[in-house]
């Protein structure tokens, strides 16, 4: 029965032993990772990828045989995940987003950062005005369990004894310290991103409310003529915490103005762009505050000279601006 | 003998409305991403309720691996080689990352899957396709504090506990946003999805199975396919009485098939002839239909065989029935069938080369 013989029948024959070869080599990796394969098996996976692509063009045009589509259409798909799923090595990926793409995303958000800090030091200011105008306001904006014995019925002595107090049991909790403000703050900071997602209204809420806690402190602190002891005693940490909080803001600021304003894009996609963007400006962040959870817990103990505070936050808060205003400009992505 | 047009002129609008629901069911569930390559492939979108049981179960892993945090630190403080401040400090860090980055470590090291989506099949693609970025894995699992931890913390501490009408409104609110998203498009995408440009996939796996047009297919050979082609010859034992005579050297394979008599020599005695006009009865959905019909195994298989080659001998008003009601008998089944597929297969796939496409029996 030559007659019988289908043209899809041959070209199945023909390709068959490609498609086989480039299954087993696919079912390798995926049941135990690129590594597994031979260098003769990685010279050929993409050869027989793309030969198994264009099987699968000409099965599309030729063949009616639903089991070869339904394979040859798994197959390709498999295998490209495996050609194009794999990403280069971890180090590499951590330098480029080091010194490329955190830097890269933190200027593409510049004005939701800008919002943040306005919105930040508009809160700060305020609990700082209504502080020194009536003291009575500190109990209202800083809840007891934050103010850690620092209330307005504390005497100056009392304060300035918080501030340069030598770490509590020597030296042996600060470890403990500054592993609980990092996972803490970065919780909050990864928090503070999805809130986004609410139209960031809930953001706007959170950054002025903790602008207003610290002014409501420093506040208190001038009116016991503390100011510049206080101020230094955040310094230390507060450069770094403080512009990993407002980044964290401000990715949640973007997330919200997706949703609300999609620009020029539709919104899904407008999203996707936004969302990627500013969920790389938080993991940054999170590397931050673990910066800043070092010298909180550690430096700010240890070093109980005022100028020096000063120098060390004013050091930090210097190179964390060069550091996204300069780094990774002009390089090629990727 | 119901004549053919009876049968059509009844059934044919909720039939042709069945067939167009079929199709369309299945281009809802997949989406086409381009290679570079230039071919478009398809891939399936993961049901929501697959999806639901990865992340179960990466919720169960979560909270083994939390348990076996807190038993290592336990165990090292117990035996001295810890002392309870690093026990502390370790503890929170560990908890951190656990619960903040379990989902991002293995959807980064494993290529979008995880633990649970592994065992449930299912993969993270971009949206465009190419390399699944690893900013999009951070945006996906970044958002999961607010989309699922939160929500579930709500709802097991008891949502609505000494928070006033509105703040129980808003906490209700909140958990229907997130936990029906993927409900509500096409997509089935949760929150954290939309914004990192993914979806979720299930891992395609299909095996190749034998061409149904090949010759051999009656003799039982050893090529390494021939397990996957015993089902054709099951033919029930009390069927098979009436049959032809059953070979011996005829092999079942399929697993739980016991019977199969269908003699080698006896199906090519048998030949059927087609005309196009008979064969233009049918399009390329009744062809991939009587596809599964073929390849289908199991206790009812002749039966659903034999009835469908009835069905078409009908249909196309093919005079060929041995039977006294002039219907096939069981020995004609499988032969029928077969060349009827092949003849089918063949005049579709000839129109279709001449760029003529014939969808189905309505086309």
């Amino acid at each position: 029965m030559s007659e019988m013989i289908l043209k899809s029948a041959v070209f199945r024959q023909e390709r068959e032993k490609t498609w086989q070869e480039l299954d087993a080599i696919v079912t390798q990796i995926e049941k135990k990772g690129v590594r597994s394969l031979t260098p003769e098996q990685c010279h050929r996976l993409p050869l027989l990828y793309r030969a198994t692509l264009s099987s699968l063009s000409v099965a599309r045009s030729i063949s009616l045989d639903r089991n070869v589509l339904d394979y040859l259409e798994t197959l390709s798909t498999r295998a490209y995940f495996c050609v194009h799923g794999a990403r280069g090595s971890v180090l590499k990926y951590l330098r480029a987003f080091l010194f490329v793409e955190f830097p890269e995303a933190v200027r593409a958000a510049k004005w939701h950062l800008l919002v943040a800090i306005v919105l930040l030091l508009g809160g700060l200011l305020a609990g700082h005005w209504l502080v020194v105008a009536n003291v009575d306001w500190y109990h209202s904006i800083v809840p007891e369990g934050m103010a850690g014995g620092r209330t307005p019925e504390a005497s100056a002595e009392d304060l300035r004894a918080v501030l340069y107090a030598p770490p509590e049991d020597g030296e042996a909790m600060l470890h403990v310290f500054a592993s609980y403000l990092f996972t803490h703050n970065a919780g909050i900071g990864i928090l503070c991103f999805g809130l986004g997602f609410a139209l960031g209204i809930p953001v706007f809420l959170l950054i002025f409310y903790n602008g207003l806690m610290i002014g409501a402190m420093t506040g208190l602190h001038a009116t016991k003529g503390l100011l510049p002891d206080f101020v230094g005693w955040l310094f230390v940490h507060g450069t770094t915490e403080l512009l990993a909080v407002v980044l964290c803001a401000a990715a949640g600021l973007m997330l919200g103005s997706a949703v609300a304003l999609p620009g020029s894009y539709s919104r899904l996609e407008n999203l996707r762009r936004q969302g990627r963007l500013a969920a790389k400006v938080v993991v940054g962040a999170v590397l931050m505050f673990l910066v800043a959870a070092l010298l909180e817990g550690f430096a700010r103990q240890l070093v109980t000279d005022m100028t020096t505070r000063y120098l060390i936050g004013t050091t930090a808060a210097v190179l964390w601006a060069a550091y996204f205003i300069l780094a990774g400009r002009g390089r090629p992505h990727g | 003998m119901a004549s053919p047009a009876a049968t059509t002129a009844d059934g044919k609008k909720p039939a042709e409305r069945k067939l167009l629901g079929a199709v369309q069911e299945k281009a809802r569930q997949t989406r086409l991403i381009s290679t570079p390559e230039g071919v478009q492939v398809s891939v399936a979108l993961a049901d929501r309720g697959e999806r639901a049981g990865a992340v179960i179960l990466d919720l169960i892993f979560i909270g083994l691996a939390l348990t076996g945090v807190i038993l290592a630190l336990g165990g090292l403080r117990l035996s001295g080689l810890m002392t309870m401040d690093w026990v502390i400090a370790l503890g929170y860090l560990m908890f951190f990352l656990i619960q903040n980055f379990y989902f991002l470590f293995f959807e980064l090291r494993w290529q979008g899957r995880t633990p649970g989506k592994k065992i449930m099949n299912l993969r993270v693609i971009d949206r465009r396709g190419g390399t699944l970025s690893a900013d999009a894995v951070f945006a996906r699992n970044l958002i999961r504090e607010v989309e699922l931890f939160i929500p579930m913390l709500l709802l097991l501490s008891g949502a609505g506990s000494g928070l006033g009408a509105w703040g129980t409104l808003f906490q209700w609110l909140w958990i229907g946003v997130f936990l029906f998203f993927p409900f509500f498009n096409r997509d089935r995408m949760r929150v954290g999805d939309l914004i990192a440009g993914t979806w979720v996939v299930v891992s395609p796996k299909a095996a190749l199975l034998s061409d149904l047009s090949e010759e051999d297919r009656y003799s039982p050979q050893t090529s390494p396919e021939a397990k996957q082609r015993g089902r054709l010859q099951t033919v029930p034992d009390a069927e098979s009485q009436t049959g032809p005579q059953a070979a011996p050297q005829t092999v079942v394979q399929t697993a739980a098939q016991t019977a199969a008599q269908a003699p080698p020599e006896e199906p090519s005695k048998l030949r059927f002839t087609f005309t196009d006009k008979q064969l233009d009865t049918y399009g390329i959905f009744e062809l991939q239909t009587l596809e599964d019909v073929l390849r289908r195994s199991g206790p009812e298989a002749y039966a659903v065989r034999a009835a469908v080659a009835n069905r078409i001998r009908q249909k196309i008003g093919h005079a060929s029935g041995a039977a006294p009601d002039g219907s096939l008998t069981p020995g004609q089944v499988a032969p029928f069938l077969d060349q009827f597929y092949k003849a089918l297969r063949q005049r579709l796939e000839a129109r279709m080369l001449l760029g003529d496409r014939k969808e189905s029996k309505y086309d």
